[in-house]
């Protein structure tokens, strides 16, 4: 497994998507979360009650830097299958569950601790710009940052998982979007009761939560396995499509 | 591929031949956990190849040049393999000088010719030092150095004492490399037999005798059972006997001889053979 994890960390840091990628969320993160406060802060100066503590204005600046997340864990699997290098990549780690694991780990693992970094830049990008109307405590922000690297990681665990079902950059990332984005308006926009009970278990559902310290429609632990469900069966997905297909 | 039973001996260079489509990639893919087989198993030391812990310690595959990464130096790509097997980080610059890639170990393999990526697939599959190997086409793409270098190091990798099978299109490249046949028609295994072997069962081996009684020798010829061909006056061409029994039967008739040069067929020669007969019966065992 050691060298399983060292094979995936090395693929990792030696192409140029994944610190471009992990640049761009940090740039989206740093600008969506400086207009979110700008603009909570020109609320409160017109009388509305728009207070909240600046580290959860992170979960709206993800929405966009979510994206370029989701891309560098998609390539880390797709980048694979379209060089061609999967087969190298199994002729060095033949046993599939070995290799997923690894793959997944290393790329869960680096992108919550991307969280982590991220939940810092959007706070101190947007906390400046908010004044009294951002105001947190060190909770505030220990928690957010620790709710932004699970999901993160959640959603690392998810990419990996189908695009090794998928093997393609522009099926995982188009399944993703939907997935994080469209499916989610979705279930909001038609006003049926239990369509809405299902958005509420959608991944981004239980990222807010996990990022806000929110309790509505649950708190920070069962959103936490709502991410995990999602990440484990997309994962299970992947295993069984290596299992079952020729590399 | 159906009923392919093989055995690749050590010491040996073992070249796998085979019109495209004979399943000589499938076979290869097979061995190394690629693919799976429908029935039946690929085995190395007795073991899958997916059970092997640190694989490229055992097994050098070059299937495909075109598997790494593009965006990927030289070095990176051979770093990560190395990794991912606990092998000590020093044999990469060890195999790109064997490869002859130390010049441009930093570039972007996207950037590498075919040949170039052929001695990267080389290196990797050298990487970690491995009794068995397995070259699919490994000289495509490559110059004529390049197609010297490969049959030099495939040779004195067998000389080590290690299992090499070494398949191509070309047959004057297999006629240099190759000490044993292994020949596949659509996923038929037609001959598994030494080189010399393989040549040897060819009826394109032959002997020109020329001598001023052709005729009559020709007669006493057929009465021992061998074919001859009538060429010109003097000349015949005998198969299926030797130079000694040909010279003997003539000093005991009497008959002068002027010439008598046998001439061995070609690999390539013996391969057509061999495959147009697969092609025309289909299956057949053995040779």
């Amino acid at each position: 497994m050691k060298g399983a994890l060292a094979f995936e960390w090395t693929k990792l840091w030696t192409v140029r998507s994944t610190p471009w990628s992990l640049f761009a969320a940090a740039l989206l993160t740093a600008g969506v979360a400086a207009v979110v406060g700008v603009s909570a802060q020109a609320s409160a100066e017109n009388g509305f009650d728009t207070a909240r503590p600046a580290p959860h204005t992170v979960a709206d600046a993800l929405t966009l830097g979510q994206l370029a997340v989701v891309v560098t864990a998609t390539l880390a699997v797709t980048g694979e299958y379209a060089s061609g290098s999967i087969r190298t990549t199994l002729h060095s780690v033949p046993a599939r569950g070995r290799m997923l694991i690894g793959k997944a780990a290393v790329v869960t693992g680096v992108l919550g601790a991307a969280g982590l970094c991220l939940s810092a830049i959007g706070t101190a990008s947007a906390a400046p710009l908010m004044g009294e109307t951002g105001s947190f405590t060190a909770a505030d922000a220990v928690g957010s940052a620790l709710g932004t690297a699970a999901y993160l990681a959640g959603l690392a665990l998810l990419a990996t998982g189908l695009g090794t079902v998928l093997r393609s950059a522009a099926g995982t990332i188009t399944a993703m979007i939907m997935l994080l984005m469209a499916v989610p308006q979705l279930t909001q926009i038609a006003g049926i009761d239990w369509l809405e009970t299902v958005g509420d278990f959608l991944p981004s559902a239980a990222g807010v939560v996990l990022m806000t310290q929110d309790t509505d429609p649950y708190g920070t632990g069962p959103a936490a396995l709502v991410l995990a469900a999602w990440g484990l069966a997309a994962l299970t997905g992947g295993y069984v499509t290596l299992r079952r297909r020729d590399a | 591929m159906s009923g392919l039973s093989l055995e690749i001996a050590p010491g040996k260079v073992t070249g796998f031949l085979g019109p495209n489509g004979a399943g000589k990639s499938t076979t290869m893919r097979m061995i190394t956990g690629l693919d799976a087989p429908s029935a039946g198993s690929a085995t190395i030391g007795g073991r899958p190849y997916t059970a092997i812990r640190h694989p490229l310690r055992e097994v050098g595959a070059l299937l495909d040049a075109r598997a790494a990464h593009p965006g990927r130096t030289a070095r990176a790509h051979l770093l990560g393999l190395a990794r991912s097997n606990g092998i000590a980080a020093d044999r990469v610059a060890e195999v790109l000088e064997l490869a002859g890639l130390t010049a441009v170990a930093g570039r972007r393999v996207g950037s590498f010719s075919l040949g170039m990526s052929q001695r990267l697939g080389i290196a990797a599959a050298l990487i970690g030092d491995p009794a068995v190997l397995l070259f699919d086409e490994p000289v495509n793409g490559l110059d004529p150095d390049g197609v010297r270098w490969i049959r030099d190091l495939v040779r004195s990798l067998a000389a080590e004492g290690r299992t090499v099978l070494l398949s191509s299109h070309l047959m004057s490249e297999m006629q240099e490399t190759a000490d044993h046949l292994v020949v596949l028609g659509r996923g038929h295994l037609i001959a598994d037999a030494p080189f010399g072997e393989v040549i040897g069962r060819s009826s394109l081996n032959a002997i020109r005798v020329r001598s001023p009684h052709a005729e009559l020798l020709h007669r006493h010829l057929l009465g021992l059972g061998m074919a001859v061909e009538s060429k010109e006056a003097e000349e015949i061409i005998v198969t299926g006997g030797s130079p000694a029994e040909i010279g003997d039967l003539a000093f005991r008739h009497g008959i002068p001889l002027h010439e008598l040069s046998p001439r061995r067929a070609t690999l390539e020669e013996a391969y057509m053979e061999l495959t147009a007969d697969s092609v025309e019966y289909g299956k057949r065992e053995g040779i």
